[in-house]
Order: structure tokens, then sequence, then C-alpha cells
């Protein structure tokens, strides 16, 4: 059977995930199997009336995770996941992640599991207060920089000058995401396949009904040398389709490591990273 | 046999003593609850309850110190927060009396002996007395997580737009904090654990300018009263480890997004212990007892014998396996069986991956299980018994193995095979099924289509 994708949404709090979660409902439900799940923290449960009211057929799955500021606790919801997928057999699914979650903790929960892996991150960003809350909350940042999609939204609040600040600093972190610039998360012209492998293609051929990805977390303390990273990408095997993340080098800088079907991108940053992270999806 | 008791080895441990052997912290919060069959919600609204779940988690879990009770929310809910509760989880704050404009003044009086904190106090009474042998942590939601459940999210942009009231909330809290630390003194604690695990979310600047004052008062008063204090955070707070030592806590604990051998060099340079740092979810909740033995192993070899407790990152998740946290309480204790897993980790870089050609025998079909031990481990013994089902009638041609990865041998075929996860199938040396335990037609209809390939039916 197919896996499931997930995409993981993050931003902080108010930034207009549910309004994109609503926009994606639009696009998505109907011709697929979706699921979506949240957090009932966020918005006391408000947030998940809103998405049940949109008229959008859809699985949800609510999760009380009691320790919403225990981030490590995150994994809670894996079992009730299983079983959402036993039952309905999604074939995408949206994570509204709480507005201070790692991306990188979240992802690391469908490291090679049976039913799901990662395929994509997007980071909504409310221009309004980014420049402050991005100083003030330190996971905003890691929100941003391991995106692949970084939704500057409520664009309008901010004149230009501002709004181009924003997108350097956005760059200056993740130098390699798409950045989409909008208002209410509206994106009619975005295409999310790049994001979702059932519909991408790989290596110029479309990918073959029934293939089977599985993602994975790498993570490691250690600081790498060039030649580390020359030889950990020297041999990627080749049922690795993608890998895309950080690599630690040093205080004050690191790597960022891109993979794509056999083509490696390595541009080092001045800017440290506390450890190595790299997101791996593999096809079966 | 050595006669010192649990507690004495966690303070050793935390007075940076050397320590016969490293004591063994489990924070069960909720997962109490399931070890004696209660619900979450039931679990933690019971004196009952908690004074059974924990003593049944000493027992269990060969305990030499352990928290009263895990649940963050305490504080928050006297104080007029509303909570949603789950069956297996701890509550969650739904509603922040600060954020629709309640101040301070106006929140509920804070009375320690009324409500669940008087129950709780209640439980910690009892428990210190029944089990004087044991370290507990009486648990305080540290000043900026209080702060966070009254105000919300809110509190951070009003960091920058006001920062005067935010020091005001977070006066606020360290005072229900410093009433908290008497109520666990009353009640025999002697271990007191700030916990704030949102101050992993703010960088070292904003921590002194907000964060330190509060928490260094905190600190001097816990030893004021001669009781020890722990600062725990979760999260990646590396950034944060040195201003959090400037606080002056006995003991920093911490959770598998940090490294430990960092934290031990800052904590130690500065007299100050720290614990840490067993994976929640990959091993000791997903994991099998091999995974939680090396990765207690693991941070035994990284923390050492001074100063260093072994603990999970946070509060175990409420499904915890029991099996992979005995397997994490015997370690400790037992240096034959770290000196084996210790061995069993130098194996894997001697070992070649297996030739598919020494399964090239044209006479017969090998099946290989890879098991922790199908006498002991159910999964295990489904899936010998799948196989041994999916071979019947074809003795002839089919010979079957299991190789137990808790002996050397077992483990250096495990690696041999490239199998991850177990329990495992391979076929000729191939693995088919990995973890998950195949319907026994379609493990036979692989079977016969390899013998087809040999020529064999």
């Amino acid at each position: 059977m197919t896996k499931c994708n997930v995409i993981l949404i993050t931003g902080f709090l108010g930034s207009g995930k549910t309004t994109l979660l609503k926009n994606l409902l639009e696009i998505y439900s109907g011709g697929r199997r979706v699921a979506v799940i949240q957090n009932e923290y966020a918005g006391a449960g408000v947030d998940a009336d809103e998405l049940k009211n949109s008229g959008r057929e859809f699985y949800l799955l609510e999760i009380n995770n009691g320790s919403i500021f225990c981030i490590c606790q995150f994994a809670n919801f894996i079992e009730q996941a299983g079983e959402l997928y036993e039952k309905y057999h999604p074939e995408i699914m949206f994570i509204e992640a709480s507005g201070m979650a790692d991306p990188i903790a979240a992802g690391s929960v469908f490291n090679n599991h049976p039913y799901f892996f990662l395929s994509g991150i997007v980071c909504v960003v409310d221009c309004a207060n980014y420049e402050v809350i991005k100083r003030l909350v330190l996971p905003v940042n890691n929100q941003v920089r391991i995106a692949d999609l970084v939704i500057l939204n409520k664009q309008e609040l901010v004149d230009e000058k501002r709004y181009n600040s924003i997108i350097e600093s956005v760059i200056e972190i993740n130098p390699i995401a798409e950045i989409a610039s909008t208002s209410f998360c509206n994106l009619p012209d975005f295409n999310f396949a790049d994001m979702d492998p059932i519909s991408c293609r790989i290596a110029g051929e479309p990918v073959k009904p029934g293939t089977s990805f599985y993602s994975e977390i790498i993570k490691n303390h250690k600081i790498m040398s060039c030649a580390e990273i020359e030889d950990f990408i020297k041999d990627v095997p080749s049922s690795v389709y993608r890998m895309k993340g950080f690599i630690r080098t040093g205080a004050q800088e690191c790597c960022l490591l891109q993979y794509v079907n056999g083509a490696t991108s390595l541009r080092y940053l001045n800017f440290g990273v506390s450890k190595t992270e790299i997101i791996k999806i593999s096809i079966i | 046999m050595s006669t010192i008791t649990g507690k004495e080895l966690v303070k050793n441990a935390f007075g940076c003593k050397k320590c016969e052997r490293i004591p063994w912290v489990p924070f069960v919060g909720v997962h109490a609850g399931e070890l004696i069959g209660a619900d979450a919600e039931s679990y933690l609204k019971s004196e009952e309850l908690i004074v059974n779940g924990v003593e049944r988690a000493i027992k269990l879990y060969r305990a030499d110190g352990i928290p009263v009770l895990f649940d963050l929310q305490l504080e928050a809910e006297a104080l007029g927060c509303e909570l949603m509760w789950a069956k297996d989880n701890p509550p969650s704050v739904k509603s922040h009396p600060m954020e629709s404009g309640v101040t301070l003044e106006q929140l509920p009086k804070f009375d320690p002996s009324q409500g669940r904190i008087a129950m709780v106090m209640s439980a910690a009474s009892a428990l210190t007395r029944g089990n004087p042998d044991v370290a507990f942590y009486g648990l305080v939601t540290g000043p900026f997580t209080l702060a966070l459940h009254l105000k919300g999210t809110g509190i951070f942009m009003e960091m920058y737009t006001n920062p005067q009231e935010i020091h005001k909330i977070l006066r606020f809290c360290c005072d229900i904090a410093r009433q908290m630390v008497l109520q666990y003194k009353r009640a025999g604690v002697e271990i007191i654990a700030v916990v704030d695990p949102m101050t992993s979310q703010i960088g070292p600047d904003l921590f002194v300018d907000f964060i330190s004052e509060y928490a260094f008062e905190l600190f001097r008063f816990i030893s004021s009263e001669h009781l020890l204090s722990s600062f725990f955070v979760c999260g990646d707070a590396s950034h944060n480890i040195e201003v959090m030592c400037d606080c002056r806590p006995d003991n920093i604990s911490i959770d598998e997004n940090i490294e430990l051998e960092s934290v031990k060099k800052i904590c130690l340079s500065k007299g100050i212990s720290f614990g840490g740092n067993l994976k929640l979810t990959s091993t000791l909740l997903l994991g099998d007892e091999i995974d939680c033995e090396l990765d207690a192993l693991e941070c035994i070899d990284k923390g050492g014998d001074v100063g260093f407790i072994l603990a999970p990152g946070c509060d175990l998740p409420y499904h915890t396996k029991s099996a992979n946290l005995e397997a994490v309480s015997r370690l400790p204790a037992d240096g034959y069986r770290q000196d084996v897993l210790r061995a069993m980790g130098s194996v894997s870089k001697n070992i070649e991956p297996i030739d598919p050609k020494m399964y090239s025998d044209d006479s017969f079909i090998k099946v290989d299980i890879i098991t922790l031990d199908s006498g002991s481990c159910a999964p295990c013994r489904y899936m010998v018994g799948a196989a041994e089902k999916a071979c019947e009638g074809l003795d002839r041609w089919v010979r079957i193995e299991e190789h137990k990865i808790k002996s050397r041998e077992g483990l250096e075929k495990m690696q041999m095979f490239g199998v991850t996860k177990i329990p495992s199938i391979c076929i000729d040396g191939v693995p088919v099924y990995q973890s998950s335990i195949p319907p026994v037609g379609d493990l036979r209809r692989d079977i016969i289509e390899r013998m087809k390939e040999k020529g064999l039916k």
C-alpha cells in the first residue's frame, strides 16, 4: 500500500497556519483522501471548529498534547495517527504544528515509519511581527531554516522596505527555500507538487503508482570537516531521492546540504547550528 | 553488597562526588497511571492512585529517585487556568486568564492548602514516609513557564513591547514557586526540580534579561531551606546551559536535544551536577530493550561516575514500554551487562555484510529469523510461529534458524544480514520482513517463489 505523505505546517501563533490549511483543503480534498492533524491547544479548539465548518471532506485528528510546552513529547500522537491510517488510508496528511514546535523533532516521529513519510515542510511567516518574533522565539528561526516553502503572509501589512528586509533575512538562513508572498495565505498559483512525491517526477520520469517512500531525520552533534562531508555525500545509495539539512561544521558556521536525485549542492553559511540535522527521503 | 541507598547515591551525585554506581531517576509521571491501570486524568486527581503508581514504579524500575508528580499545570490550575484533560497525557492549559484582561490582582488567591496541590502534598508525605531510601523530586513549575500559562504566547511580544509588565508577572510566578518549595519541604521532599521548559525557546540574552534574576533567587531560597535543587529544561537549550548554570542550581537536567558531553563539560567546570538524556521517543517509547540498553550505556559512558544522574529527557510518555524501562533500570548496577553491550557495540565495526553466495546452495532454502528471544518476546514468538507455519510440509527443502540478538552470535548475524529491526525474517540471506509479522500465506508464497528460482519444486 502506498504510504501517506506528510506535510508539516509550521509558523508562530497567529501567522496564518489554519488559513493555509483551509486553502490547502480546497486544493486537495475531493480528489484525494486527506487527513489533518491539529493540536487542540492551538486556539483551544477554535481553529479546529473553523476547519470542521469549512465544508471540505477530510479526516481530522485532534490531539491533546498535554505537555504542549514540552516539545519533546510530540510523538504521543503517532499511535492515533497509525489508527487513522489503518481506518481511512489517507494519501496526504497535513500537520499543523504548535507555534513553538521544532519541525525536526516533529519530523523525526516519522523516521522509517511503515505508514507515513515526511515529504515537505511549509513555514508561515507573519510579516507584521517576524522581525521581533525571530529574535525572541528561537524555534521560529528553526522553522524558517528547515522549510521547503516559506510563506510570507500578511504582506499587505508591511511596506516594501520592510518586506524586502524580511525576504533578505529569510534567504540568509534558508537560501534554498521557495518563498511565496501572500495575503490570507492565498496561493492560487503555487504548485505543491514538489512537496508531493505522489505527483512529482524522479529523474524526469513520473513516479510509478504504488512507489513507496520513507523519511528519516539524521541527527548528530559532531562537528564535521569538509572531508567528512565529502565522504558522506560520495556514496549516497541510489535509493535516496532527496536529502536536505544543515551540517554542523563549527561554532559560527554550518553547511547547507541539498541533494535531489543524484545532484548535490553544498553551501557554507556564516551561522552556527547546535547539531547536524538532515531530512532524508528514500524510495523503497 | 553495597548498603548505600538510592537517596544517598542521588545526593552524592548532586554533590559532584564520585559514585560507586550511577544513580537512576526515571521521570515517571502519568506513566505510573498506566502501570496500575488508571487513565491519566483519574491518576492525577487521586492521592491513592499517585501513591500506588509511584510505589509501583519505584519497585518495577529500581528507582534511586523519582518525582512525586509530573504535572506542570498544577499551579496554573490553582491560579484559574482552565485545563483540558486527557486519558493518556497530562492535561493542557486551555485558557490563559491574563490573555483576556485579568490582572495579577484579579487572579484567584493562591492557596496550596486547597484543591489538587493539597492532595499532591498529602501523596508526597505518604511517599516520603513509606520510602525513606528513595530521593523524591518535588516538581515546581518554573516562573517563565507559569507566566506563559497565565499570559499565553502573547508574552513573547510583550517581552519586547512591555518588559516591565512581564517582570511583574515573573516576580509573581517566582513567589508562587517559593510557596511550592515550602509545601514540598513540609511533605518531606528533599529535592526541588524547577521545571522551566519554555526557557529553551529564548536566547541567552533574553534569558539573562528576564529569567536569571528569578531563577537565581529561587535556587538560593531552595538552598537556604537545606534542600537540593535541579533546573529542568527540555528542547534544544544548548545555547542557555551557561546562563542556567549561573543561576546556581545544584543540578541541571536536559533532554536528548542537547549533547550530554558538552553539558557535562560546562556543568562540572562550575561545580554543578547534571542528568539526562535518554531518548524519550526513539528508544524508550518506540524502541526495544536492546535499543534502550544501548542508549543508556551511551549516557553512562558519556556522563561518567562523577556528578551524573541517568534519567530520561523529560516526563515519560504514558505508554512507555515497561520492559524498556526495566532494561534500563538493570544496567547501572550491572557492570557485566555494560561490558557485553560495549562488546556488542564493537562487533559492528568488524562485521562484513553477508555474502549472498553463502546462501547459494541449491539443495535448500535458508530462513533466518532474527529475534530478541522468541522465548520471552511476544512479537518474536509470533514471527517464529509464522515462519514455522509457512514452512509446514516444506521441511525437505527449507531450513529455519532463529538468531537471538541477546547473544553476541545473534547480534553478529543481525549485522551480517543488514537487519535493523527486530524481529525480522531473511530468506537466503536477504531481509524480507523487518519488524512486521507477515501473513503466513505471504511468507509461504515468498519461500515457494525462492524454491522455484532454485528449481527445488
